[in-house]
């Protein structure tokens, strides 16, 4: 005896059918979807697309590693564990040792990747994948890059992040993005002051236009 | 030629033996043929970002729908979804030779669409690809990453609630409501 949904779905079937697109147009989304993606990704969600924070917790050197580029991706649609277990699935698969630690507000998504492994650090890119709206990577200004060059405690590294993460740090950047005019130098200078105002004197502060470096050289003085 | 192009072609030499295939998917567990579209242009594009790390080619396809799976309950998750979308999207009417039997075909299918919609999404996501892709339980379990004894639940279940909506149909008291965001969410 037929299921009473049988000929239902064989309607379904057929009808779902009707004008497919072919793959022309998916060709002409794809394409025309890279092409804007940054512009669109700034439009629709500026706060988060500067939120991203990394944080490479363990990375005793800032040499530059000369290894091939490791690529992940974020869905930030995703909840924080949702994003905990895709970004180690995503190391594992690369073949890289790290804990990775997510947290995410409705504003702002938090990724630290604790591990020893030094192909991490400088060689990893992040990309931010939003639905609808593109992928932005936190190379092209999305986030802040933190680098350790000494070694801090669990504590320090607490303080640390708490003050990446703090308003004023990410307001300073923000403002900045949404300025007409950079500059660099004077943005650097506030940050610096703000991580000294956290302790972190001896930092060195990076700002290109394809990412904000942090390289903290030494623990906080009390 | 640039980046995207050169993306874009890789892509076009995997995805064009399967492109309808999972479109019609992305179609079927949607509630609309137009939510069904932007499913699967967006699960396009974020295969085109995973292409880089599928060593295995033979195994784009299962990541297509997989992709497609992701998106899907993704947006299944988003809270303002149910509130834009309406399952009671009328379609284009199916083609068919008869013509005088468009319409009764057109509401039937809408009453498919209907049913599955009261589904949570990982059983319509199976029930779909078992009844009308004609996969095997192993060839879900691969797709939805889940287990094979998880999947065979996942079909008794959706039966079951298939069973109750069209037993509804004919008594409206025994209907059962629409899987709730919650619902959605445990996925």
């Amino acid at each position: 005896m037929a299921d009473p949904w049988t000929e239902d779905f064989t309607a379904l079937g057929t009808a779902s059918r009707s004008q497919l697109r072919p793959m022309a147009a998916t060709r002409a989304h794809v394409l025309s979807h890279q092409e804007t993606s940054k512009m669109r990704f700034f439009t629709n969600r500026p706060v988060l697309a500067l939120l991203l924070v990394l944080a490479f917790v363990g990375v005793a050197s800032g040499a530059a590693y000369a290894v091939n580029r490791v690529f992940l991706s974020v869905d930030p649609d995703m909840t924080a564990p949702e994003i905990e277990q895709d970004v180690q699935a995503q190391l594992d698969q690369a073949g890289i040792k790290g804990t990775v630690h997510a947290d995410k507000s409705d504003d702002k998504i938090q990724i630290a990747i604790k591990s020893d492994d030094e192909r991490l650090g400088s060689d990893l890119d992040v990309d931010v994948d939003v639905p609808n709206a593109g992928v932005i990577t936190d190379r092209q200004g999305a986030g802040v890059r933190m680098e350790l060059a000494t070694v801090l405690t669990d504590a320090q590294q607490k303080q640390l992040m708490d003050a990446i993460t703090g308003k004023v740090f990410t307001d300073l950047i923000i403002a900045d993005k949404m300025a007409d005019h950079h500059d660099t130098a004077a943005l650097a200078t506030a940050l610096a002051r703000e991580l000294a105002s956290h302790g972190f004197k001896d930092v060195a502060i990076d700002i290109q236009p394809t990412a904000t470096t942090v390289r903290v050289n030494a623990p906080p003085v009390e | 030629m640039t980046d995207a192009t050169h993306n874009w072609d890789e892509l076009a030499d995997l995805l064009g033996p399967i492109h309808d295939d999972v479109q019609l998917f992305a179609r079927r567990i949607a509630r609309s043929t137009a939510e069904g579209d932007d499913v699967f242009q967006e699960a396009v594009l974020r295969a085109s970002r995973k292409l880089g790390g599928l060593r295995d080619r033979s195994r784009c396809k299962s990541l297509m729908y997989s992709v497609v799976v992701s998106v899907h309950r993704t947006r299944c998750r988003r809270s303002f979804w149910k509130r834009w979308v309406s399952s009671d999207e009328r379609g284009p009417d199916p083609v068919g030779d008869d013509g005088s039997r468009w319409a009764d075909e057109s509401a039937s299918a809408r009453r498919a669409t209907a049913a599955l919609a009261t589904l949570e999404p990982p059983q319509r996501e199976a029930i779909v690809l078992f009844e009308l892709h004609g996969y095997s339980i192993d060839e879900i379990a691969e797709i939805q990453s889940a287990s094979v004894s998880s999947v065979k639940s996942r079909l008794v279940r959706g039966r079951d609630r298939l069973r109750v909506f069209y037993t509804g149909l004919e008594q409206p008291a025994l209907l059962p409501k629409p899987a709730t965001a919650e619902e959605v969410c445990r996925g």
